[in-house]
């Protein structure tokens, strides 16, 4: 089951190249060799997080390791460091490619598959005028806090991130209450000192 | 101006891939007028490359990088449902606005 991180020591690895630099260098110059070196590096950490999550086989998420890189590819001119970290990219364009692949395995010929997650999901567009700032502040503050969450409260967000799942999917998964899953999921959001919505965590505006 | 908002729980389905297509729609639609909910996607988001970064990682086959490399410069064949779709986010939202008009219209 995902429910485990990396140990501390891992964790408090000192920082190796600037992989914000070396995307803006593959979107500036269509550079191969900055390219090989975000493949080498997120090529292997995409293959673990997709397989974490169960449900793929290793050649499939290989196939799904190479469509989000190609995307990345693809993508990188619209990079803009100054709005999101090279992992948080990549985390979002990685999250779109599973929610395609799954869609057209889980139904195909539906028609609703000319629609794909990247036109429903802006990855420029979910960034904020403040992103600059939080994203380092957020960064730190989830490295710090990330190992010390209560088991519980990591092992929901841990589902959720690395199954791409929502709450009651995973409520669903652990026989709990959803309530319990949503009051883990906000105590840590807090612990990691993450905003949450304006409107708390009570009122269902969108349900579905 | 806003003041219905998506909860924690929605918008971090919404992060983690987790919505069916009728609530994301509504939530990608509410994000583009929301700089509080963007911000607080934007942290969720931050969290998913933080927990990529943690993974452990699994080994790729020796050759992945060499065919990737390959399919580069032949995107259309790499991937032709997916690669060699250049969206820029206006047309994106337009077809936001087309494919909500659509689901509003039955």
């Amino acid at each position: 089951m995902a429910t485990q991180i990396k140990s501390k020591a891992k964790m408090n690895k000192p920082s190796g190249p600037d992989w914000n630099a070396l995307l803006v260098k593959v979107g500036s110059h269509q550079d191969k060799a900055a390219f090989g070196a975000l493949f080498s590096h997120f090529g292997p950490l995409l293959k673990g997080f997709l397989l974490k999550g169960g449900g793929v086989e290793p050649e499939q998420a290989e196939e799904l390791v190479q469509e989000t890189m190609i995307k990345v590819w693809r993508k990188a001119p619209s990079y803009a460091p100054t709005q999101a970290a090279a992992s948080t990219w990549m985390y979002t364009i990685a999250r779109n490619t599973r929610i395609d692949w799954l869609r057209k395995h889980a139904k195909k010929n539906h028609q609703t598959d000319e629609l794909v997650a990247e036109d429903l999901f802006d990855e420029n567009e979910e960034s904020s005028p403040f992103t600059a700032l939080i994203q380092t502040r957020n960064a730190s503050n989830i490295r710090e806090h990330l190992n010390s969450l209560p088991q519980e409260q990591l092992q929901v967000l841990t589902l959720m991130y690395f199954q791409g799942k929502s709450g009651q999917e995973v409520a669903d998964e652990l026989a709990i209450p959803l309530g319990t899953v949503k009051s883990r999921v906000r105590l840590a959001l807090q612990k990691l000192k993450l905003k949450i919505s304006p409107d708390g965590e009570e009122q269902v505006v969108y349900a579905s | 101006m806003i003041n219905n908002h998506p909860n924690t729980q929605l918008l971090t389905d919404y992060a983690t891939g987790g919505l069916s297509m009728a609530p994301l729609i509504s939530i990608t639609t509410h994000l583009q007028f929301c700089d509080q909910c963007r911000e607080a996607v934007s942290g969720l988001n931050i969290l998913g490359g933080e927990l990529l970064t943690e993974c452990d990682e699994a080994e790729l086959s020796e050759d992945l990088l060499a065919q990737t490399l390959a399919m580069l410069d032949a995107p259309m064949m790499a991937n032709a449902e997916t690669a060699a779709r250049p969206l820029s986010p206006v047309s994106a939202r337009t077809l936001q606005v087309n494919f909500l008009s659509t689901c509003i219209g039955f």
